[in-house]
């Protein structure tokens, strides 16, 4: 009986880390507003509005780049993974632009949900959230548009 | 007058568009994309001899380095950006003001993606180096003390800002970005460090920047483990002579060049710079033409540990003149100690950001020569010392 127990939640142990391997707990997806008409990017593109290169959409929509602390799992993974780049080097592009005048850098948010409800209820945002938080969260309460990175 | 002109012209085009466009633009939008940002730095500086940002080679030490910053910037349209920076700042008894640190319009008139083109006017940070631009935010310099040799603090403000124009260009390519910055501008003026530096004693006239003309070019590797960059610089200084004055009214040009490579491996980050510098006196009467070639260099390594803690360790020379290294010479020539000729510091340093918006540093300095030490906070240079150490201790915030 016991051993029987043992056996049921160790095989739905090995079952939970077969469906959420580490990869796809931390695995993200591109986010946008639900105003925004793109609905593909290609890497390049994606770096240049991370990099904060390009400032509106096609449709002349001003871009809001959200991005999460420099030190969020979530983030490491994204600018090494999406855009091939470290964070310490999208740190130093954002400083220098904010603090030699010569550009601007995103808004930091604190947590995935604050993303979520920040970007579906903003103009022209975009930014990323794990796959899980975004199943998680009720699509009912928030609308956001998944963006596809080719 | 003329740059006058040119900033004025786009700004009045800017107004005039953005009050065209208010229908189809809405304000809100515009005022979606302002930011603003800042920071707040004090240090602590304690030396053995010789004098660091105030009394530091007092028991207490000093607390002489305080640096509070704030900027706001908007882009109206996409091609458009507005941006300026006030910042206050103590630093022993070199400074003691609140100044405009830039102030400029930015109009991108190219932008495909790949490849931006644009101009800046108004009051720009001058590119010199990987650290001249953001060389007062506590964040984006490495350690509590840039590189003496080459970030010289006694001519910060003559380094810091010009009045004028940059033109730049930006590539991204397969292998990374390039980025080219060309600038011509009037240089903020100093305070008598200027005279001092040059002269070697603070002269009855003024010196005052005239012109500089800079230009820097940087690649940097799509994943920001590799940047070169090369920063030339052309600086020139009048000298306007007082009515009973030793000199005649001269002229010093300084041409720069700096070299500047950095390579992070994993947790391990490799930086260098090198600084060629040429500075010409003429026309000063009694002082007969010279020319003074300038040698500065540094390497620094720094270490990510666990916990946010990085350590770093550098070492950095500087040489006034690479032909009199020792100093004889200029010893021989001002009665000025032959140590003031030269610079050499190891030093060892410690920072720790728990997150984005707060930091404390501190870093040992162990220091063989005089060269760097500034006027204002050691008057009289023959009671300074050959060798000393210098311990740094820094708490930085930025929003």
């Amino acid at each position: 009986m016991i051993d029987n127990l043992i056996n049921k939640q160790f095989l739905t142990i090995i079952l939970l880390v077969f469906i959420y391997k580490p990869s796809d707990l931390l695995a993200s997806d591109v986010i946008a507003s639900p105003n925004v008409q793109t609905t593909s990017l290609s890497i390049n593109e994606l770096r240049h509005i991370f990099f904060m290169r390009v400032q509106e959409w096609p449709d002349g929509t001003p871009i809001k780049v959200y991005v999460l602390n420099d030190s969020n799992e979530l983030h490491k993974k994204f600018s090494k993974e999406k855009l091939g780049a470290f964070p310490y080097k999208l740190r130093r592009l954002w400083d220098r632009n904010t603090f030699s005048g010569t550009g601007q850098a995103p808004i930091v948010l604190d947590n995935e949900l604050d993303m979520i409800k920040i970007i579906s209820a903003s103009q022209g945002g975009i930014g990323y959230a794990s796959k899980t938080i975004i199943n998680g969260s009720s699509q009912g309460d928030f609308n956001v548009l998944f963006i596809d990175v080719e | 007058m003329f740059s006058l002109l040119m900033l004025n012209k786009p700004l009045r085009a800017a107004m005039l568009l953005l009050v065209m466009n208010s229908g189809h633009v809405s304000a809100n939008s515009a005022f979606d994309t302002f930011q603003l940002h800042g920071f707040v730095n004090q240090g602590y500086f304690i030396s053995s001899s010789n004098n660091v940002y105030g009394k530091s080679s007092s028991n207490n030490g000093s607390l002489g380095l305080t640096e509070v910053g704030i900027n706001a910037s908007i882009r109206p349209f996409s091609q458009l950006g507005l941006a300026v920076q006030g910042i206050y700042r103590k630093a022993g008894a070199l400074n003691n003001e609140a100044q405009i640190d830039f102030a400029l319009l930015d109009w991108t008139f190219y932008n495909t993606g790949n490849t931006q083109a644009g101009v800046r006017l108004g009051r720009i940070k001058n590119p010199i180096g990987f650290y001249n631009e953001t060389r007062d935010i506590a964040f984006t310099r490495t350690t509590i003390l840039l590189p003496q040799g080459i970030y010289y603090e006694r001519l910060r403000n003559l380094y810091l800002s010009a009045d004028g124009a940059q033109l730049y260009f930006n590539q991204s390519t397969n292998i990374g970005d390039f980025n080219l910055k060309i600038s011509a501008g009037k240089p903020l003026d100093d305070i008598k460090e200027l005279e001092v530096a040059f002269f070697s004693f603070d002269a009855p006239g003024t010196l005052k920047p005239k012109d500089a003309y800079l230009s820097k070019l940087e690649y940097e590797s799509t994943s920001g483990a590799t940047r070169i960059a090369l920063s030339y610089v052309d600086l020139n200084l009048q000298y306007d002579k007082s009515t009973h004055d030793v000199f005649d009214a001269g002229d010093i040009s300084v041409n720069l060049f700096i070299l500047s490579a950095q390579k992070s491996i994993g947790k391990f980050t490799l930086t260098g710079e090198h600084l060629w510098q040429e500075s010409n006196l003429s026309n000063f009467g009694v002082l007969p033409d010279s020319k003074l070639l300038s040698r500065s260099y540094f390497l620094q390594g720094d270490y990510l540990l666990p916990h946010n803690l990085q350590m770093s360790l550098r070492y950095d020379v500087s040489y006034l003149n690479k032909d009199d290294k020792d100093g004889d010479l200029y010893s021989a020539l001002t009665g000025r100690p032959k140590h003031a000729a030269y610079t050499k510091d190891m030093m060892i340093g410690l920072r720790w950001a728990p997150n984005n918006q707060w930091m404390i540093s501190t870093e040992y300095h162990r220091i063989n020569g005089s060269s760097s030490l500034s006027y204002a906070d050691n008057p009289d240079t023959n009671t300074s010392k050959k060798d000393w150490d210098l311990f740094a201790l820094q708490l930085s915030y930025r929003f």
